[in-house]
């Protein structure tokens, strides 16, 4: 699936979040960086219909999404929203459960509780499948929230901050997951605040500034003290360990 | 290591657990219809009210057990059903334990109808008055559920508003009333089944039937909404907005429908649900329909209270719901340890 957005605005009661944003995405890792209040998840949100921009456009495969119902939206885009805690109590097969809304009407088949119970597996979560959701950990309550959107069956998975709040052990094993699903065939755009991360999983990385496109490409290129600078107003140092990239802050 | 069909099996175990439960509550609903059926200030003994309704004999009996115990049961049954029913998808759909057409000032704007009726109108215009006037607070929450950025907490406290002023104008018009029509009003406000008569039946039992399966047939989207939250509900492809104004529309319009036969009895509609959420949790799918038989059995066992505890004098049933209602809810809210909403 390809994704192409042109020339999209988005604003806030009158205050620009977006401001002409244009990327072709095609079947890759892609890790949206950038400060906070930078429009990261503004452009996630836009992409899926949760918000309608104010200008620009959308093309889903060649498709403007305005002209997709929400329903068929659903079927192809899954959205991993940021973990908040303190949501309504309910067991972990039923909230992956509600990622089969887009195929089912009311009544679900046994194949909608197997393919719940496969994702599950998969993500090695079978044995918490009648937990109450909210004394998962974390970790495990992230996972569950990437098992509905892998219940959705969507082909491009969109998501906001997966790692935040999570351990290191964690933050690994969900990029790992992440790039795995990338290796099925299924297009990853995240949005994170880890440069460190996203140089060592992403194919491409997008840094933010301000609304605005200021540098795509791949992790090397993009992840560069003079762009961490311009955009985050902090002196870095990038060294190279194992050939992975990695930033660390200078004092002063 | 768990294979693929073993959790299937386990959430179609968990399932059918809570129809069991479901079906539980249906056998209670009916044995206590049956026991509430033979007690009365009249007494008639056990074996003989079953051979009249077998029989309907036209005797003073007879028509003791056709025309005033009977249909009072069965609107006993159909108003608590309906109470609770409105009360969990309001609650569910505003996502707040709170949220209920009483808090809604559904009930107390019917409260006002009936009052102007009864000082002005006469007792004929009771009905089509109180259903009237709690419209009114329904269009406005719709209004405001329209609105944009409308959040679930601007409609509840909408409510609320509409609530006291409501009961404030009632409060105004009663103080200039005459003794006879302010008792009349306050039992209406307190909410009765004395009025409960075959006629009352049918078009209540309607309501309730049709709004019942309107609503069960939106009770998926309502877990979404639920467990996802607005934006990612949107996501998995359900409409908030649309789905919020149609849960609150035929909610609205239930309680309006029975309240105006009732008066306002409260406490049905925020117990009910609750209770049940604590036995069979949240899926709405299980919980509605249990919610609903539940609020029946609550606002039944209820009413033979109120009619049987200080016979021959008759009890407003409202007292009783409060009364029993209120400590019961407490007390189950202290056991219980872990956070169930």
């Amino acid at each position: 699936m390809r994704i192409r957005i042109r020339e999209l605005e988005f604003e806030y009661d009158g205050i620009p979040a977006l401001k002409g944003i244009s990327i072709d995405i095609n079947e890759e890792f892609l890790a949206i960086v950038g400060p906070n209040g930078s429009g990261k998840t503004t452009l996630l949100k836009c992409m899926c219909k949760i918000l309608k921009p104010k200008r620009g456009v959308v093309m889903l495969n060649g498709r403007d999404i305005n002209d997709l119902s929400q329903m068929e939206i659903a079927k192809r885009i899954g959205y991993v929203p940021q973990n908040v805690s303190g949501t309504f109590p309910a067991k972990v097969f039923e909230v992956v459960l509600t990622g089969r809304r887009p195929y089912i009407g009311w009544k679900f088949s046994r194949k909608d509780l197997e393919k719940v119970s496969e994702v599950l597996r998969v993500l090695g979560l079978e044995e918490f499948a009648m937990r109450d959701f909210d004394t998962l950990s974390g970790g495990q309550q992230q996972k569950v929230l990437i098992a509905r959107a892998l219940a959705q069956e969507a082909k491009i998975l969109l998501l906001d901050e997966p790692t935040a709040n999570l351990d290191l052990k964690h933050q690994l094993e969900v990029m790992e997951l992440l790039k795995s699903l990338t290796r099925k065939g299924v297009t990853v755009i995240t949005a994170i605040h880890d440069l460190n991360l996203a140089s060592m999983f992403a194919d491409r990385i997008v840094m933010m500034k301000d609304g605005k496109i200021f540098a795509i490409g791949t992790p090397k290129n993009v992840v560069t003290s003079d762009n961490v600078r311009a955009v985050y107003g902090v002196e870095v140092r990038v060294l190279e360990v194992d050939s992975y990239r990695v930033i660390v802050p200078v004092k002063g | 290591m768990l294979r693929v069909s073993d959790v299937v099996e386990e959430y179609e175990k968990y399932s059918l657990g809570k129809v069991l439960v479901i079906l539980t509550i249906l056998l209670l609903l009916i044995l206590a219809a049956g026991i509430a059926v033979t007690l009365g200030s009249y007494s008639i003994p056990f074996f003989k009210v079953y051979s009249i309704l077998i029989e309907h004999p036209n005797s003073v009996e007879g028509r003791i057990v056709w025309f005033l115990r009977v249909p009072r049961i069965l609107m006993a049954i159909i108003a608590g059903s309906a109470l609770a029913c409105a009360g969990a998808m309001t609650q569910g759909i505003l996502r707040n334990p709170l949220a209920t057409p009483y808090t809604l000032g559904i009930s107390s704007a019917a409260g006002l109808g009936a009052a102007i009726a009864i000082l002005y109108l006469g007792s004929y215009a009771v009905i089509p008055s109180a259903f009237a006037i709690s419209l009114i607070p329904v269009f406005v929450i719709l209004a405001i559920a329209k609105m944009r950025g409308a959040t679930p907490e601007t409609m509840i406290l909408a409510g609320i508003a509409m609530l006291y002023i409501f009961s404030a104008v009632t409060t105004l018009l009663m103080f200039f009333a005459n003794p006879e029509d302010v008792k009349e009003i306050y039992f209406w406000i307190v909410g009765d089944l004395g009025k409960a008569s075959w006629k009352a039946i049918l078009p209540t039992f309607a309501s309730l039937a049709v709004c019942f399966l309107l609503l069960f047939w939106k009770t998926w989207d309502v877990n979404v909404i639920m467990i996802a939250g607005d934006e990612t509900a949107k996501s998995l492809g359900v409409n908030p907005e649309r789905l919020r104004i149609f849960v609150m529309f035929i909610s609205s319009f239930l309680t309006a429908s029975i309240v105006s036969f009732t008066g306002t009895i409260g406490f049905v509609c925020l117990v009910a649900p609750h209770i049940c959420r604590m036995i069979i949790g949240g899926d709405y799918r299980y919980l509605l329909p249990a919610s609903t038989l539940f609020g029946g059995l609550l606002l039944l066992t209820c009413d033979t209270i109120a009619r049987t505890v200080m016979a021959p004098i008759v009890l407003p049933v409202g007292v009783i719901t409060n009364c029993l209602g209120g400590p019961m809810f407490l007390y189950l809210l202290l056991r219980r340890r872990r956070e169930y909403w």
